[in-house]
């Protein structure tokens, strides 16, 4: 039995030409890497050279005076945004963006490459008007999370009904990642239509959605859907029914102390950690004697915010805790409570 | 006859080393996009453009800890330096019988808390839990003996954000890491976890958790380490992203969606290799029940570790590693060839029982055959020459083509004398060290086998031993019945 193995003197010499090779195109792709660094480098201080000139001068910047190189979302976003908050800025910005930034971005949005879009949307951040109001109801329902994520703000910015509506739809939609972000926009924003939610609320049947809006007017710190959340808080979807507890929390209102005091006792361990805690927000100090029954619950995450609400009651509550017997089950958790809630105090 | 042994052996090795060869051009190819891809967006995409701000989630990071203490201050220092603002810290302690809970403590000023947070899934009994008087972002649990694995799952519980990193004690993040994992786990819809890249730091100046100047190791195993890292994260994980996304995830850098791992029932308690364990896991979870799902990596995210410097621990670890491998490959036997899987069932299985676990068999073999060929005094030494010219070649071009794109892309050693000095090292790699590590995964696998056995053997007497006593009682019952009834 024999075996021919002269091919293998030809792997070898192949071998030694791919490792040559391998080194010319390390080299080569150096050499592109840096040059198109140096280009961007040159063409953002370019840009950013004309920027600072028309702000000193307060003039605006018209299509001609940039160089068309720099017609690139990835140079000015970042440089508007950079200026956004000087003096002499608004008049500069408009021309910039209805010449040239946004133009480029409304073009982006049908890109097929997800970072151009990307960067479209991040446009729409600095600057938007009427007529995007379809192309930010688009980015809203992008596949890709983080452009979804980035055209919350500029929709709320522009705050039509119909961008209020489809924000609100989204944030109901998702998953908890995605809800908490969008919710996160919503309470860096200061001016929402909240007249376009209590709207929604009045005709809204979908659970989810109603829950959605009574967060988002939470963080508003609007109270207006009041009447709708108080029967809310017997709904059977508990998203809803913990949503309307919260809500409602957020009035002083005896009808509130009650309704709360009386879901104490509810069947779900859930709304009564809900309620609890919204009594302890409230400072409902008359309610001690219901709260001081659930420092038995059967639930320890009931039983732990049972003994933070009596914390937050002030004196009388932690007079009441002090009180509790050593050969109580629920005296450790207790002291715990008060020793980092004391130590809290005392720094 | 032992000519035509030595000779059929020979060819079955050439035909592996074929297979195999082409199994890592395919990787390479597939890797090749990925990371310009990557590179092109960050270099740019200004990625922390994207990422900070209202948009940005608030991540947890779980660090398990079991006897660090020298590294854990300066590794908690890392992870408290992040760019992102909303990043929290949960160190677990498993147990450590050292300094570790002490140094904690003293440094970042803990004072003990009620445990406040449910148990989604079954750990070891938690002895204390902390909060900082200095870092309002720290957490630290003290818990008994049980594993990453369980300490992982502690952090889990723990966790109040919807993503959280999961890394180890002796790691070092940059401080915009996780701004650039965020960034590729927010690109792709439904991503559920995405890796990062590992860095050996031996050798690196770090102060106060940071790395203040990258050095190549002066030692010689931890300097061939730094290569094996390179060559593993840049081509293993990145190549297996277009075909199904990749099996391993690094332990130390890899970032999840809480809900999916909760969804799996957490981290597994009793596999040593838990990393590659809940990949497995997850791509089984959601391919059986049909979900959309996404699994990446991101050459970009940047971790340092520090990795053995002695053989004694090297070979204690590859082993272990090695162990879990096998362990893991083995409980997710399913995968192998199952078209229900696609690309992960066909290729990315099979890869990894072809190529990782079982090339060291072929190879232990190979190397067997040569000595006794050379005994015998029946080696053709020209052709011995050339097949080690090819293989040598060969596998020192694919590390050296990673080495050359990470010199292109994300290069981490500026200095020339350390690029020169990694590849003089890839030539170098295989002669020794290589061969070391293939003699330790065979013990490693002999010993699992072995092991597996055993327990298999004990488990079935254990079995029949009820069985017998089951049957015993019956009788007795019957018989106590019949005398009853006489």
């Amino acid at each position: 039995m024999t075996f021919d193995y002269s091919f293998l003197e030809f792997f070898v010499i192949a071998e030694i030409i791919i490792a040559i090779l391998l080194v010319i195109v390390t080299i080569v792709m150096k050499i592109i890497y840096y040059f198109r660094k140096k280009r961007k480098i040159r063409l953002t201080k370019k840009a950013d050279d004309i920027i600072q000139d028309a702000l000193i001068h307060d003039k605006p910047i018209t299509d001609n005076e940039l160089p068309r190189a720099t017609h690139r979302m990835d140079i000015l976003q970042p440089l508007m945004e950079k200026y956004q908050n000087e003096r002499g800025w608004s008049r500069t910005l408009e021309t910039l963006s209805t010449s040239i930034l946004l133009p480029l971005a409304r073009k982006a949005i049908e890109s097929r490459r997800w970072i151009k879009r990307c960067w479209a949307v991040k446009s729409f951040e600095v600057h938007r008007e009427q007529q995007d109001e379809p192309h930010l109801e688009k980015l809203l329902s992008d596949k890709v999370p983080l452009i979804q994520f980035h055209a919350v703000w500029p929709s709320l910015q522009l705050g039509t009904e119909t961008l209020v509506n489809t924000v609100i739809t989204r944030t109901a939609e998702e998953r908890r990642l995605a809800q908490s972000i969008f919710l996160e926009v919503f309470e860096q924003h200061q001016d929402v239509k909240c007249d376009y939610i209590v709207k929604r609320l009045n005709t809204e049947e979908n659970p989810f959605i109603r829950a959605t809006c009574y967060k988002i007017l939470m963080i508003e710190k609007q109270t207006s859907a009041f009447d709708h959340a108080m029967k809310d808080t017997t709904s059977d979807n508990v998203e809803l029914q913990l949503s309307a507890i919260r809500y409602v929390s957020m009035e002083d209102k005896p009808q509130v102390i009650d309704k709360l005091v009386g879901l104490l006792t509810a069947e779900l361990p859930e709304t009564r950690l809900t309620a609890t805690r919204a009594l302890g927000n409230l400072g409902a100090s008359q309610t001690l004697p219901e709260v001081k029954k659930l420092l038995h619950d059967e639930k320890w995450w009931v039983r732990l915010d049972a003994v933070k609400t009596l914390v937050k009651f002030g004196p009388e509550g932690r007079q009441a805790l002090h009180q509790i017997p050593e050969t109580d089950e629920v005296y450790q958790l207790c002291q715990q409570v008060l020793g980092v809630k004391e130590g809290y105090h005392a720094r | 006859m032992l000519d035509n042994v030595i000779i059929i052996v020979s060819v079955c090795v050439i035909l592996y080393f074929i297979f195999v060869n082409i199994a890592y051009i395919i990787l390479y190819l597939t890797s090749i996009s990925d990371i310009f891809y990557r590179f092109n967006e960050i270099q740019l995409g200004n990625v922390e453009n994207f990422v900070t701000g209202d948009i940005s989630p608030p991540v947890t990071i779980i660090v398990p800890a079991f006897n660090e203490e020298d590294t854990i201050i300066n590794s908690v220092r890392s992870f408290l330096k992040q760019k992102l603002t909303k990043c929290y810290v949960i160190v677990v302690n498993d147990g450590s019988e050292d300094k570790t809970m002490d140094n904690l403590i003293e440094t970042f000023a803990l004072v003990p808390a009620p445990a406040d947070f449910p148990s989604h899934i079954e750990t070891a009994e938690i002895k204390g839990y902390y909060v900082s008087q200095n870092e309002k972002h720290l957490i630290v649990i003290d818990k008994e003996h049980a594993g990453k694995g369980d300490s992982l799952n502690v952090g889990l519980n723990a966790c109040r954000t919807p993503i959280f990193l999961s890394t180890d004690s002796d790691t070092f993040l940059e401080p915009e890491s996780l701004d650039y994992l965020l960034f590729s786990l927010l690109s792709v819809p439904h991503t559920i976890a995405e890796g990062g890249a590992v860095y050996v730091a031996n050798g690196c100046t770090i102060e106060d958790g940071e790395i203040k100047e990258v050095k190549m190791p002066t030692w010689y195993l931890p300097s061939i380490q730094t290569v094996e890292y390179l060559r593993a994260f840049l081509f293993g994980r990145c190549g297996m992203k277009p075909i199904g996304g990749p099996l391993i995830l690094p332990g130390s850098m890899t970032m999840f969606e809480k809900k999916a791992v909760l969804d799996i029932g957490g981290f597994s308690r009793y596999n040593i290799t838990e990393d590659l364990e809940i990949i497995l896991r997850l791509h089984k979870y959601m391919r059986d029940n049909d979900y959309p799902y996404n699994i990446g990596f991101t050459p970009s995210a940047v971790a340092w570790t520090n990795v053995p410097e002695s053989f004694t621990r090297i070979w204690q670890q590859r082993g272990r590693w090695h162990a879990g491998l096998f362990d893991a490959l083995l409980a997710s036997w399913r995968f192998f060839f199952n078209p229900k899987y696609k690309a992960i069932g066909l290729f990315n299985y099979p890869f990894y029982v072809f190529v990782e676990l079982f090339s060291t068999l072929v190879e232990f073999a190979g190397y067997s055959v040569l000595l006794i060929a050379m005994y015998l005094h029946k080696l053709d030494w020209y052709f011995a020459l050339l097949f080690f010219l090819v293989s040598w070649g060969f596998s020192t071009i694919i590390t050296m083509a990673t080495v050359l794109i990470s010199l292109i892309s994300f290069n981490k050693y500026k200095r020339m004398r350390d690029i020169i000095k990694i590849l003089i090292l890839v030539i170098f790699e295989n002669l020794g060290y290589r061969q070391l590590l293939v003699t330790c995964r065979f013990l490693a696998m002999i010993r699992f086998v072995v092991y597996r056995g055993w327990l298999f053997i004990t488990r079935q007497r254990h079995k029949q031993e009820a069985l017998d006593e089951e049957e015993a009682t019956a009788m007795h019952h019957h018989h106590s019945n019949q005398s009853m009834k006489d």
